[in-house]
């Protein structure tokens, strides 16, 4: 008998688990990056977002101290399901319901020992706990494996939200379970402190539901045309551009010269149409459709007498922005506002507003208006 | 064409002179090829003495801005002349690159 575990002070039947705990230390390590590298995989292929995936293995001080209050309760080392155990930590409570249903395919589940800890409450009592799945790997992980016992071997997978993992972690650092009485006046904090992050997970996920249902509604307006409707924001204005509303004018200012078009984002021009006080998409579509042919003969008269066969697909909202600008009196200034928004501030700006105005102030929009 | 070539930290200086066009595009992105390395993440050019640029010349630059943007870095055009800054302009590129 290795003199080190009896330095535990375990009586002769723990002191047999912990021998046999030593022995089989590799196998479980070897599960535990089965475990963890499985997860990883699942997580990414369902594309959930979360916090983060953990695990460990006992150390042989936790075992040792788990078998000292309560070594009678195990007959061998195979009754300790959480020798391995993985965490995986989602932001939202829906997804812990997920990644459950993941495991359950990824993994072999016990489910006489699982537990949904979620659902054992009492209805007077708070508590703010996590689903707990005692698992073992099916064969088909440990294909090539030469290390003994993989599959015999149990695990616990803990699945939780943030705010759970923290509650854990603090009501575990509180001795909270730890049977020490707490006074009375701290646990009731701990408690309100429990319903409070309970309260709070159930108002996250409300809130990421209805920003979603806000954005199918938005997506389903924008798509239906019903541009009116839509206020002119970052998620709108990113799904009107994938209507490709400035496609035709790009094409036609692309057959100018024959050029190849660069894709480029027409995003940064967002603030340039919000500082002009646009509000809604339909803002956006009407001066399309009201400055098209303008901006049109702008490329015209800019790219004509060049043989410049490239051009960034921003181009044709840039032109559609100068005539804009400059048939509602912006001029100059109004010009190099949109550089510096959508560039950068630049001394080159005040130059190219003066270029791009003197080009325009020879084209039939500039003298009509002007 | 004239080229100059320093390397600072994570920043590539390149000073161009005279015409970048169909002809001496090549030879500039050879030579860019050769400077560049790994840690390079910024890319400043001095064009002050670069009088003509042709679509030839424009491609380089939209290869050095994706090549610099997906790192957090940018591209640098620094000195402009008039006539270049304008082709600049009317293909939409002056509002991508970062212009001193």
């Amino acid at each position: 008998m290795d003199p080190q575990i009896n330095d535990y002070g375990l009586d002769l039947h723990c002191t047999m688990i912990l021998e046999e705990y030593r022995e089989f230390l590799p196998s479980f390590r070897r599960v535990r990056e089965i475990v963890l590298s499985e997860l990883q995989r699942i997580i990414d292929e369902s594309g959930l977002f979360i916090s983060g995936i953990e695990g460990r293995v006992k150390t042989e001080e936790s075992l040792a101290g788990k078998l000292e209050l309560k070594g009678s309760k195990y007959r061998t080392l195979c009754d300790i399901t959480d020798i391995v155990g993985a965490r995986v930590i989602t932001f939202y409570g829906e997804d812990v319901d997920k990644i459950s249903s993941l495991v359950d395919k990824a993994f072999v589940v016990d489910w006489k020992e699982s537990v949904d800890k979620r659902k054992l409450h009492a209805l007077d009592s708070f508590g703010y706990d996590s689903l707990h799945f005692i698992c073992s790997l099916p064969e088909s992980l440990c294909k090539g494996e030469t290390l003994p016992a993989l599959t015999s071997i149990r695990f616990e997978i803990q699945m939780r939200t943030v705010l759970q993992h923290a509650w854990a972690t603090i009501s575990h650092d509180t001795g909270y379970k730890s049977g020490f009485e707490i006074p009375r006046e701290h646990l009731r904090n701990l408690n309100r402190l429990a319903g409070m992050l309970e309260l709070a997970d159930e108002q996250f996920s409300l809130i990421r539901s209805s920003i979603s249902d806000y954005r199918r509604k938005v997506d389903a307006l924008v798509k239906g045309g019903k541009f009116e409707e839509v206020m002119l924001d970052g998620d709108t204005f990113r799904s009107y551009l994938e209507l490709n509303p400035f496609e035709f004018l790009m094409k036609r200012i692309a057959m100018i010269n024959q050029a190849e078009i660069q894709k480029t984002s027409s995003m940064p021009y967002l603030k340039v149409l919000q500082d002009l006080g646009f509000t809604t998409l339909a803002d956006v579509e009407n001066m399309r459709t009201k400055y098209s042919e303008e901006a049109y003969h702008l490329a015209v008269s800019q790219l004509g007498g060049t043989d410049i066969d490239i051009i960034t697909s921003s181009v044709a909202l840039q032109d559609l922005l100068t005539v804009y600008i400059l048939s509602n009196g912006g001029g100059e200034k109004g010009l190099e506002k949109m550089y510096t928004t959508v560039g950068g501030p630049s001394a080159y700006n005040a130059v190219r507003a003066k270029q791009v105005f003197a080009t325009a102030s020879e084209l039939p929009f500039m003298k009509n208006d002007f | 064409m004239e080229l100059s070539f320093e390397k600072k930290d994570n920043l590539l200086s390149i000073r161009v002179e005279g015409r970048l066009d169909t002809i001496t595009s090549g030879e500039f992105m050879a030579k860019i090829e050769e400077n560049f390395s790994d840690e390079i993440t910024d890319v400043a050019i001095d064009c002050s003495e670069l009088v003509y640029i042709s679509s030839s010349g424009l491609r380089v630059f939209m290869t050095l801005y994706k090549r610099t943007t997906p790192k957090g870095g940018k591209l640098i055009l620094r000195g402009l002349t008039p006539q270049v800054g304008e082709v600049l302009n009317i293909t939409g590129m002056a509002n991508l690159f970062t212009i001193e």
